[in-house]
């Protein structure tokens, strides 16, 4: 392979690695946030549960994705710089706007967010979090503000040879930006629907009421089951937004897309890619439907045990689906832009570094291998997180739990405010 | 805003992030001298809150150089090939050590991510180190800075811990502090010349500026929220959670 096929392969690798972490970020995050405000509004346990349990894999998941994205960054001064010198400009925009503004401040809320859990009024602490979604959406449109310009380029001009922008208006409304990035949005929505439902219905099939022979009850039994059917409901609602969503926005793009040209250079992945893609968003919104119908009268968890147990099982296998989906939507969207990097404007290998071929593909063993291993032990972690249920939470417990469910000496456990003997004894941690 | 603008905006960023994230730094790369589990939860409960709110700075760093400086970047990144692969390897590396230790109760588990956290923390302040010798233009300058970036970090990160355990620390916090900044602003003074020269044109700056500027009061606001956390002695108030 020559030099130009590693970058492009690195980069590919690199990004689809970094999705699948962004694609549970912003589909779990307005339930976090909406999970997190009825607990500040009522006080309930349920919704505290909730909160930190689905909030404990949100950040696990988010933690990881802001290191594989880090490692995307510099793969355009790595490996790209061409793209850098004619259209930096243009391009470099609003990804700087993104590290400088949008991320900036989603990162720093999400650890006020973490570590502000027991010192903050609780509204202030809900209302963090809605922020911390509204700069990641903001986050991702930048990106996709990028990402749209290399598609679609408009509101510039090339001035001996290099590109400036001339209408920033234009830029941020081009329909490659704006119409995909609620593509994208419905789809991460989806995502985090699939998580929410196939995580509730493991749980639920575990659980003595639902998941045993006989049919459960109208009202839920405790508040373990009162979570998972919670979880459940708000996991079928955002599917089928995200699903209609997705569907919507990505359909609107063929206003803008020439589908011919994109499966021009590789017909046989993009048009499969496609063809998958679009047969799976149409079983979705139609599944979506089904569920949200069998929530009536909380019908879903009183259908014949066996029935029951036998769509809850198949819920939790088609977990990964939407991010397989999400990966098979940017090949068509990256593969079907080729051979260009700006279409019309720029050709991806006049772009390309002049570092050897040896050189690339020392970096893509090396920062693929780590970014797909972390990945992988990332999804085995929240699996098991998602196994453990809403027990032993770390996440918004009093530190000196869990340094007592450590094995902490007295001193430490003094440091904070726990008794060394046992936590019964431990001065009230406030709220 | 103007180049010049930009480029002290650079500078505030680098310093922003050693300063922060240095501190993050030197506790995971001591890690290994803290005798028992606990009291590497403590340790780490200590600068825990300067993780997110700290690497937000390199991130924008990078930014600033592709926004504002995108030739500049393309400059650095063919020069410090391997050293920017070590960074972002590194990086991500700590980062998951930190975040995955504490998830599961396994002896065998936590102790790997210790040894990775270690090594990993280690790496970034070397890479860092010498990315800024790359800057210089030697591998001597590289080398040596690396090694100062590493053991300055060290004592920057005691000396956070130590503020906030109440305890006595090898060095003065104010002390580290400036030690840690040094090194950047020396080199960013150095690289001045070159640094202007790979700026983009004067009314994309303008543009970019605008939006910067717009959102700064935001950006301040959350980040003393932040340093708030840290500045009071660690206690029942705060989080364990790596």
């Amino acid at each position: 392979m020559s030099a130009v096929d590693l970058a492009r392969l690195q980069f590919a690798l690199l990004a689809a690695t970094h999705f699948l972490f962004v694609l549970l970020t912003l589909g779990l995050g307005p339930v976090v946030a909406v999970l997190g405000t009825r607990w500040a509004v009522t006080g309930r346990e349920v919704f505290e549960r909730a909160t930190r349990f689905w909030g404990q894999l949100y950040l696990v998941n988010y933690a990881l994705g802001i290191a594989a994205g880090i490692v995307l960054e510099l793969q355009f001064g790595m490996h790209f710089p061409g793209l850098l010198d004619v259209a930096g400009e243009v391009f470099g925009a609003p990804l700087a706007v993104e590290t400088m503004v949008a991320f900036f401040l989603e990162s720093t809320l999400l650890g006020l967010w973490v570590f502000g859990w027991h010192q903050l009024p609780r509204w202030l602490h809900a209302t963090l979090f809605w922020l911390v979604v509204l700069t990641g959406y903001a986050s991702a449109f930048t990106v996709m503000v990028a990402n749209g310009f290399l598609k679609n380029p408009v509101g510039y001009e090339l001035v001996d040879g290099v590109a400036h922008i001339t209408d920033t208006a234009a830029l941020i409304l081009n329909p490659a930006a704006l119409v995909s990035s609620l593509h994208v949005l419905g789809a991460c929505l989806v995502a985090g629907g699939f998580v929410l439902v196939g995580v509730s219905a493991s749980r639920l099939r575990l659980h003595p009421a639902t998941g045993g022979r006989q049919r459960a009850g109208r009202q839920p039994a405790d508040v373990d089951e009162d979570l998972w059917r919670r979880s459940m409901r708000a996991g079928i609602a955002t599917g089928l937004v995200g699903a209609l969503l997705a569907t919507g926005a990505g359909y609107a793009q063929f206003t803008y897309l020439d589908m011919d040209d994109a499966v021009a250079v590789y017909p046989g992945v993009v048009g499969t890619s496609l063809a998958v893609m679009m047969g799976f968003a149409n079983l979705v919104v139609l599944g979506g439907w089904v569920l949200a119908l069998l929530l009536i009268r909380g019908a879903l968890f009183r259908l014949r045990p066996r029935v029951r147990n036998g769509l809850f099982r198949t819920l939790a296998v088609l977990l990964p689906a939407p991010f397989v989906v999400g990966i098979l939507g940017w090949l068509v969207r990256e593969l079907g832009r080729q051979p260009w990097v700006v279409v019309g404007v720029l050709r991806t290998e006049d772009v390309v570094s002049d570092q050897p071929a040896s050189a690339v593909l020392t970096s893509l063993v090396v920062l693929v291998g780590l970014m797909v291993t972390l990945a992988v032990l990332d999804w085995w972690v929240l699996r098991r997180l998602a196994a453990r249920g809403a027990e032993g939470l770390v996440l918004g417990a009093p530190p000196g739990q869990v340094l007592h469910d450590d094995g902490a000496g007295p001193e430490d456990l003094l440091r904070f405010g726990a008794a060394p003997e046992g936590l019964r004894a431990a001065p009230e941690v406030v709220r | 805003m103007t180049a010049a603008v930009w480029g002290v905006l650079l500078t505030v960023l680098l310093a922003g992030w050693a300063l922060l994230d240095g501190a993050v730094q030197g506790t995971g790369a001591a890690l290994g001298s803290a005798p028992t589990g606990a009291e590497r939860r403590v340790r780490l409960a200590a600068v825990g809150p300067l993780l997110l709110a700290g690497e937000v700075w390199l991130v924008a760093a990078a930014g600033v150089l592709v926004g504002a400086f995108p030739h500049a970047e393309s400059a650095l990144a063919a020069a410090g090939y391997p050293v920017l692969v070590a960074l972002v390897a590194s990086w991500a590396a700590r980062d998951a050590g930190l975040w995955l230790r504490s998830r599961r109760a396994s002896a065998v588990w936590r102790s790997a991510w210790d040894r990775v956290i270690v090594v990993a923390s280690t790496v970034l302040s070397a890479a860092f180190g010498a990315l800024l010798g790359v800057v210089w233009g030697s591998v001597w300058a590289a080398a040596g800075l690396a090694v100062t970036f590493v053991l300055l970090v060290r004592l920057h990160g005691a000396a956070v811990v130590a503020r906030r355990l109440g305890t006595t620390a090898r060095a003065p916090l104010w002390l580290t502090s400036v030690a840690v900044l040094s090194p950047v602003l020396v080199t960013v003074v150095a690289a001045w010349p070159a640094l202007m020269h790979g700026a983009v044109s004067v009314s994309a700056l303008a543009a970019l500026g605008g939006i910067v500027l717009a959102a700064l009061p935001a950006l301040v606001v959350v980040q003393v929220a932040a340093w708030w956390l840290v500045a009071r002695p660690l206690g029942r108030r705060d989080v364990v959670f790596f």
